[in-house]
Parts: structure tokens; sequence; C-alpha cells
């Protein structure tokens, strides 16, 4: 017999970085400079263990599903996107330890704040209800925050933060409000109690509509869909490099799987969703390409493509009243899963390539790199390829299934949007691999260092992960 | 196992060409991998059964089975001559090129074998994503053979190329997700044997013709092709110009035609009209060239009208001559661009002012391309006139008017290909002419250098096309023979009226399916 309770083992993941965050917390006061060398592979193990812990539960045949009266679901959704967000932190904390180091920022907190943070996007997609819902998204907020302003010297980082802050704080009030009236109309947090009293339609609808019309704004705000998107792409640029790796993919993620899952299963009812979703999503698909297409900074490209890539997701999203849950949920979690892998890969190539102090993130500086360094450069191409959905990539799967969602579902004009969007997008992706390949290098210009190996392990890692994700067997 | 084998084996070449440091080795090794796969695509031939229409050398394994997606091959008719043309060609190109690669030579190697790879995928695949998968796979080895290695416009060519072939596939793509959610399978012969009510053919007809035109080119769909073929290096153009735009036909041929046959023969005029303009256009266009790469880059484009023109007559004397025409293209299309990037490598000029009198100082080099110069224009006895008489009989036999129109375009071509010829090789030349003479007595130092012969790899590469070039003008027959089957089952029953020609073609398919079935549980036991 197992002699520990499922609520602790379904929950090992979470446990292992919560107590990792306040071990390297205590780690910082106690050991001071010994414990600054130690804290990345520390946190580096923390994060390997978790998601082991991770692979565990996924390759059980019950999951453990609802606990704790259903504030939490452990499913193959949350699991999935769990992977995902350790993903995330784990790719950063090889981007960081190199950057941080040549920054000369080195301190024991910046790892406790990243596992502080995937300690709140696991409560986040875990979340059954809104009470969990919102400690996880500001457990996750408020170490994102400071993250993103973690070089305080530096003046667009402290902007990026204000920024971030300002306007997460702003939406936290707007999902607040939302979630008090949805309280307040049906009496009850839990998101499939609200879909039977949804479905029921003893509710007024006045509250209910409002109410939700609040969360769509507020978590708008949180995945930057347009138009709400106005901080990311300064939030993104500004932040160290390693950080909004982080913050484009793993934070995005999990706000993403939070999203999903509550409209999938509170509000996935045949109504007024899939027109503004779908303006939502062609909106952030049009204006983020158009915006990373005027980018001669690769690092604000592709903050911007970020954005555009919220947009796609969005198209999946368009179908929540329409398609089953699951079916939505693991054509977002695909496309997570792939986002993930390119764009922190590409990140992490830029917080490499950039050289010291950021100092140059314009597309001329990279003239060249990727005849001088095949294998890094070869890397950074593929991840290129892949956000511009090229097969076979990860990327093109990862839309695939999304428009996939959208046609079988009688959405073929978003996915026709879909589809020219991507065809623009293909010209701004195309022109870094043509700046690396195509165009003579200046010599003196481009003193970047070669990688580190734990920088190249990492790159590899994401471009074979980018080349092999569409392919692999997958539980869920 | 072949198809698998013949899609591996350019992989491995590619991969181990990139790995050696040694620039020699590598080069050795491209030829050895493309040699090798072009061996074993003999058996192809040799094991191939003409009588039997459907799919044969099939393989079969899932690849995401959630979608029922697999990694399944086959070969009929209309993909044999390709496959084989695609494995005939790329060694040439490799060792042809041997010369002309001053950087990255690994690389260059590589991603010629890629994309030989991705060619030989697209053209097997009897699965529809799988097909697209190889299909846009194609775009990278190719963005990057142009985009590095080409000429000084390199990246606006590259940039062109991809987009314009993106803007196409991607619209496909939007078709193809509609079409196999009706049919709610990806297997190619699913597809074929379900009729989609007329206006779903109606759009995606018009979203996967419009990929497979853009590839053609069909006119005015071609404006990607001026610059992609005169800005790549000589063996990415024989890629792009030999190879991989039949690819487009092959679409129209394999997809278009028989899974929307209503929206083909209501948009067939058209299209033919088009191609009509394209044959005449590329011809006026060539002959208004002074730079002789562009001008072959034009003759490529009309003689791929030809090539369209033959599909949409959809009698069999077109389509065969179609398949015909698009393997004699690729011969002599190749040893015509291998010969410009030759005579580039010796004067780093395409302009045909620069050059004159060449046949005088490279003899062998001017017999070989006065011969692929008669294969172009189609001279009796030489690759191109077999297909273009098939096409244009055909033609004519359907709608005299554009036919007529076509056949003006072609004695055109036989026109410019000839003056280039005249010029480039018999020609003074500005170098020779009186006013350079004057101006280079007071430079002397510019006085271009005699023009060396071909070396051992150039002729070596050039003897196989030549000779291919000559077979495919005297044996037709033997071309003919394997795609007849093919193209009667799968493109012209199509288009008969409905009733009669899908109780037969299923019935023979179900048929073909349970003799199939009945050898695999055989083969169970």
């Amino acid at each position: 017999m197992n002699p520990l309770p499922v609520e602790f083992t379904a929950l090992l993941p979470l446990w292992i970085v919560v107590l990792g965050a306040l071990a390297l917390l205590f780690l910082e006061a106690l050991l001071h400079e010994e414990g600054r060398k130690v804290a990345p592979v520390l946190a580096g193990t923390i994060l390997v263990l978790s998601l082991g812990g991770v692979f565990h539960l996924l390759s059980l045949h019950a999951m453990p599903g609802a606990l704790f009266h259903g504030s939490v679901v452990v499913d193959l959704f949350s699991l999935t996107l769990q992977g995902v967000c350790l993903l995330s932190a784990l790719l950063t904390c090889v981007f960081s330890a190199s950057y941080l180091k040549r920054e000369k920022a080195v301190t024991g907190e910046y790892y406790a704040l990243l596992l502080l943070a995937v300690s709140g996007m696991f409560t986040l997609v875990l979340a059954g209800d809104f009470l969990t819902f919102f400690v996880g998204l500001e457990l996750m907020s408020l170490a994102a925050y400071v993250l993103a302003g973690y070089l305080r010297v530096k003046e667009s980082s402290t902007e990026a933060a204000l920024k971030y802050f300002t306007l997460g704080v702003f939406a936290s009030g707007f999902l607040l409000y939302g979630i008090a009236l949805l309280y307040g109309a049906s009496g009850t947090i839990h998101f499939p109690d609200l879909r039977i009293f949804l479905e029921q339609g003893h509710l007024s609808s006045l509250f209910v509509g409002l109410g939700a019309a609040l969360l769509l704004v507020g978590l708008g705000f949180k995945v930057a869909l347009v138009p709400f998107h106005g901080w990311a792409p300064d939030v993104y640029d500004g932040a160290p490099a390693p950080v909004s790796a982080f913050l484009s993919t793993g934070v995005k993620a999990a706000a993403f799987g939070a999203f999903t899952r509550l409209f999938a299963e509170a509000f996935g009812l045949p109504g007024a969703w899939v027109p503004a979703l779908a303006v939502l999503a062609v909106l952030t698909m049009t204006l983020g390409n158009l915006g990373a297409l005027a980018q001669d900074s690769v690092k604000r490209m592709l903050s911007y493509s970020s954005v555009a890539h919220a947009g796609y997701l969005a198209v999946g999203l368009a179908t929540v009243s329409l398609a089953p849950a699951d079916e939505v949920e693991r054509a977002v979690a695909f496309y997570l899963l792939a986002y993930t892998l390119m764009t922190a890969g590409a990140f992490g190539w830029i917080a490499w390539a950039a050289g010291k102090g950021e100092a140059s993130t314009g597309i001329e500086s990279y003239k060249g790199l990727g005849l001088k360094y095949p294998v890094t450069g070869l890397m950074m191409a593929l991840f290129m390829f892949s956000l511009a959905g090229m097969t076979p990539t990860a990327g093109f799967f990862g839309k695939y299934y999304l428009f996939k969602l959208a046609v079988d579902h009688g959405l073929i004009g978003l996915a026709l949007v879909g589809v020219l969007n991507s065809f623009v997008s293909a010209y701004y992706y195309l022109r870094v691999v043509v700046f690396l390949y195509m165009k003579p290098s200046e010599d003196q210009a481009t003193a970047v260092s070669p990688a580190t190996w734990d920088l190249r392990v990492a790159f590899l890692l994401c471009g074979l992960g980018v080349l092999a994700v569409g392919f692999l067997k997958f539980p869920f | 196992m072949i198809l698998s084998l013949l899609i591996g084996l350019p992989v491995l070449g590619a991969v181990l060409a990139a790995l050696f440091p040694q620039e020699r080795i590598a080069k050795a090794l491209a030829l050895l991998a493309s040699l090798t796969t072009f061996a074993f695509s003999l058996t192809l031939y040799t094991g191939f059964d003409p009588a039997n229409g459907g799919f044969q050398f099939q393989e079969l394994m899932p690849l995401v089975p959630r979608f029922s997606i697999n990694y399944s091959l086959g070969l009929d008719g209309l993909s044999l001559w390709l496959v084989l043309l695609t494995t005939f060609i790329t060694p040439w190109v490799i060792l042809g090129s041997f010369g002309m690669i001053g950087k990255n030579v690994r690389g260059f190697y590589a991603c010629l074998l890629l994309l030989e790879s991705s060619v030989i995928g697209t053209l097997a695949s009897t699965d529809i994503f799988l097909f697209y998968v190889f299909w846009e796979l194609m775009l990278i080895p190719a963005f990057f053979l142009i985009g590095v290695w080409g000429g000084p416009n390199r990246v606006k060519g590259t940039l062109k190329f991809v987009l314009f072939t993106m803007a196409g596939s991607l619209l496909m793509l939007v078709a193809l997700l509609y079409v196999t959610h009706e049919v709610k399978s990806f297997d190619y012969t699913k597809l074929f044997d379900h009729s989609f009510p007329e206006d779903v053919q109606f759009w995606c007809f018009l979203a996967f013709a419009l990929a497979f035109f853009i590839k053609v080119p069909l006119f005015p769909f071609h404006g990607w092709l001026p610059d992609a073929y005169t800005e790549a290096p000589a063996g990415g153009t024989v890629m792009l110009s030999a190879i991989l735009v039949k690819l487009g036909a092959y679409g129209l041929l394999r997809f278009c035609i028989p899974l929307f046959p209503e929206a083909a023969k209501d948009f067939a005029p058209w299209i033919m009209v088009l191609a009509v303009a394209g044959v005449v256009h590329g011809a006026l266009m060539a002959t208004l060239q002074t730079d002789f790469k562009r001008m072959t880059a034009y003759s490529s484009l009309s003689h791929m009208g030809l090539i369209t023109l033959g599909i949409f007559t959809f009698s069999l004397t077109g389509l065969e001559g179609g398949l015909v025409q698009m393997v004699g293209h690729g011969v002599y299309m190749a040893g015509l661009f291998l010969l410009t990037g030759m005579l580039f490598q010796r004067r780093e000029s395409h302009e045909m002012d620069a050059y004159g009198g060449v046949a005088k100082a490279a003899p062998l080099l001017a017999a070989a391309f006065l011969w692929m110069v008669l294969s172009a224009a189609g001279l009796p006895g030489f690759a191109g006139f077999t297909g273009e008489i098939l096409i244009l009989t055909s033609a004519y036999k359907t709608w005299p008017l554009p036919a007529l129109v076509a056949i003006a375009g072609f004695v055109l071509s036989a026109w410019y290909l000839f003056n280039m010829y005249g010029k480039v090789f018999f020609g003074k030349g500005k170098a020779n002419s009186e006013e350079a003479k004057n101006s280079k007595k007071a430079k002397k130092e510019e006085e271009p250098k005699p023009l060396a012969d071909l070396s051992w790899n150039e002729g070596l590469a050039l003897l196989p096309l030549a000779l291919a070039a000559l077979w495919i003008g005297l044996n037709a027959n033997f071309f003919l023979a394997p795609m007849e089957k093919t193209l009667e089952m799968k493109v012209i029953e199509k288009l008969k009226p409905p009733p009669v020609m899908m109780d037969f073609a299923a019935q023979q398919r179900r048929l073909q399916d349970e003799i199939e079935s009945n050898k695999k549980t055989k083969k169970a036991h």
C-alpha cells in the first residue's frame, strides 16, 4: 500500500519546487558567496527532480484528478503544462548562469525567485477554483515583476519592471472584480459547479456576462492579447534576455493554461465567446506580426512575435465553445510546448549573442554569425524556421493542430487569417537567417565569445526538441 | 524499404559531408552518397510493374497515431520517372559543382543532398500530410543554396523564391485541412475515392492549384523565377529548374486533377490560356535578354508552360507528353545551367558580350553546349522533341488556336537559343571588338585570359546528361510504357463522367487492396 496520501504524491512536483525555493533563500542568507556559486546548480537540480515527478505522474494510467475538494486538478493538461513551465525554467537557469556572470549580477535570490515563480505557475495551472487560481497568479506575477527588474541599475530593466507591475496589478484588479461578480451571482468558486449553474441557466446573465468579460480582459492582459498587449513588447525587450525567455514562455504558458482551463471548463458553452475570441485572435496575430515586421532589434522583434503567437493560440481558444474541452486543451498544450522550445531558445540565443550589457541586439550585429559558429548558428536558424511554422519543426505541428481545430469546427476564415499571418511572419524570421548566413561578416564589430558548453547543450536540446517534438508520441 | 533508403541515403551523405573537416573528403562523400542513391534507384525501374497502375514499393508506418497520420510511401507511373530524374541529376550536379563553390563547401553539398532527399520524399509520399511536410521541407535547403552561395542579389532571389512558394503552400494547407477533415483520412487513396461537392471542389482546386502554379510556375505567378534562377549558384539553378519546378506539375497531376476533377474541367480552358501566355511571355522575354543565364531562365519558364498545356489537354497523349517533357526538360536544363555555370566560372560574367569565340578556345565545352541547345530547341532525335510533339499535337486536337500560338513560341525558342549560342561561341564579343582592343592597348592587364576547356569533372558530369538527352529523344517508348496505366487509371478515368468511372476505378482499387491485405496476412503467418 502507498503510505503517502495522494494529496502529497500527486502534488510532488509542486512540493519539490516550493521547498527548493525556500531552501535557496536560506542558502543565500547562510552561505553568502559560496551559496551564489552553487545556486544555479541547485536550482537546476530541483527543477530536474520536479520534472522527474511530472514524468512519473504522466506515466500513471489513472490521473489523480480533483483533489482538496476540487481546488486542485491533476490531469494530463495540468501535468503537461507543469512540464512546459519546468522546461522553460530549466532553460532560463542555464541561460541565466552565464548571463549573470557576464553582467556581474550574480545573487542567490534570483534563482529562489525563479522557483517561486514556478510554484506560482504550478498553482495556477492546477487550479480548479477561483481562489487557487488567483493565489497562483499573484505568486507567479510578483516573482516575475522582480525578475523583470532584476538588473536594477539598468534603466530599461527598471522601466520594464515598472510597466509590468503597473499593468499587471491593473489586470489583477479586473480579474478579482470578475471573480467577485461571478461569486456573487452563483455562490460558488469551483469551475465545474459554475458550469453546472450556467447550464441550468438560473444565473443572472448580467452579472455572469460582466464577470466573464472582466475575466477575459484580465487574462487578455496577462497573456498579452491585442488590445491588452501594450506592455508586452517593452517588458520582453527591456528585461534581461534570460528573464524575457522565462516571461514569454513559462509565465505565458501558465497563464494560457489557466485561460484555457477556465474557458473550456467553466464557460465552454455555446455563446458569444466565438466571435469575441476570434476578433481578439485576428487582432493579436495581425498587430503582433505587423509590429515585429518593423523591428530592427531581434530582441524586440521576438517580443512582438511573442504577441503574435498568443494570437495563434487564441485561434485554438476561439473554438472553446464548439470543440470538446480536451481537444482544445491538447492543441493548446502542444503549441505551448513547441512555443517554449523555440522562443526560449531564441531569447537564450540573444542573451548569448548580444554580448556584454546586451549591447548588440540589432539584426545588423549578427551578420555572418551562422557561418562563424556553425552549430550555435544553425540552432538559431532552426528556432526561426520553427517560429515561422515551416515543416518539419515543432512550430509547424503546433500551428497545424490549432488551425485544424479551427477548420474542423467551421472557423475556416480564422484559419485563413492565421496562415496569412504566418506568411507575413516568415519574412521577418527568415530575415534573421539571412543576416546569420547571407551577409558578409564585419570582423571587429561582432566580438562575441564562443558559447560555453552549458549554453551549447541548452541550444542543442532546444534545437533537437524543435525537430523531434512533432513526431514524438505524447500521452495527451 | 527501397523508398526509405532513397530518402535516407542522401541525408546520411549530407550529415557526413557536413561533419568531415576536409573539403575534398566531403565532396567525395557527397558524390558517393548521390551515386549510391542513383544506383539503388535503378532497382525501382527494374522492379516496377507497368501493368499495375496503383502504388508499388509501398511502406507504411504510423507517424502521429492520434491523427492517423502515417509515414506511407509508394510509387506509381506518375512519380517513377521524376524520382529517377532526381536521383539521376543530383550526382552530376555535385560533380559539376566541384570547381565552382569557393566558400563553405561542405554546407553546399549537404544542402544539395538534403534537397534531393526532400524531393524524393515529396514524390514518394502517399499520405497527404507527409507530402506537405516534405513539400515545405524542400524550401529550407533551397533557401540556403540560393542565399549563401548565390550571386550578388542572392538575398532578394532567395527571399522571393521562399516567400512566393510559402504563400501558395499555406493556402494549400488550409484546403488540405478541410479536405482531410471531410474524408477523415490523410491517405491518398481514400482522398482519391472520395468525390467532393462542386463548390468544395472549386475552392480546394484553387487553393491547391495556386501552390502548384507558383511552383511550376504558371504565368503570371512566375515573379520569383528570373531572380531565383539567375542569383542561384549553377548547382542550385539546376536543382530548381530541372527538379523542383517539376514538382508543381506533379502536384497538379497527383492532387488537383484527380481530387477535384469537375473543377479541373471548369478551369482547364483558363489554365491552357495562361500556359500559352507563359510560353509566349517566356520566349519573348528570353529574346530580350543580354544575360545568357537569365535568358535560359526565361526559356525554362517558356518550356514549363508547354508542360502545363499538355497536362490540361486531359488526353493521354498530352499527359504523356507532359511527363516525358518533364524528364527531358530536366535533363537538358540541367545541362544548360551547368554549362552556364562553367562559363561563368571561367570569366565571372553572364553577359553574352563578355564572351565570343569560345568555340575556338574550348571546343569540347562548345560541343556540349551545342548538344544541349539542340535538345532544348526540340530538334528531332533529342530530348526536347518527343514531349513537345506529343503535347502540341494533343493540344491542337483539343483546342487549335492556343496550340498554334504555343508553336510560334516554340519556334522563337530555337531562334533565341541559336542566337545566344552564336554570340557566345562564335561572335566577336565586346572583348574582341575594335573598341575593346583600343582600350586594351591602354590597359593590357584587362585582356581576358583564353578560356580553358572542360576539366575532367565537368566532362564527366556532362557526359551522362548528354547521353540521356539523346536517349529520351530516340527511345520515347521506354519512358511512356510505365506511365500509361497510371495515367489512365488515376487521371483520365477520374475525368470521365462520374458513374462509370467511380465504379471501375473503385473496384480495381478494392481488388488491389484485397490482394495486398491477403499478402500481408500471408506474411504475418
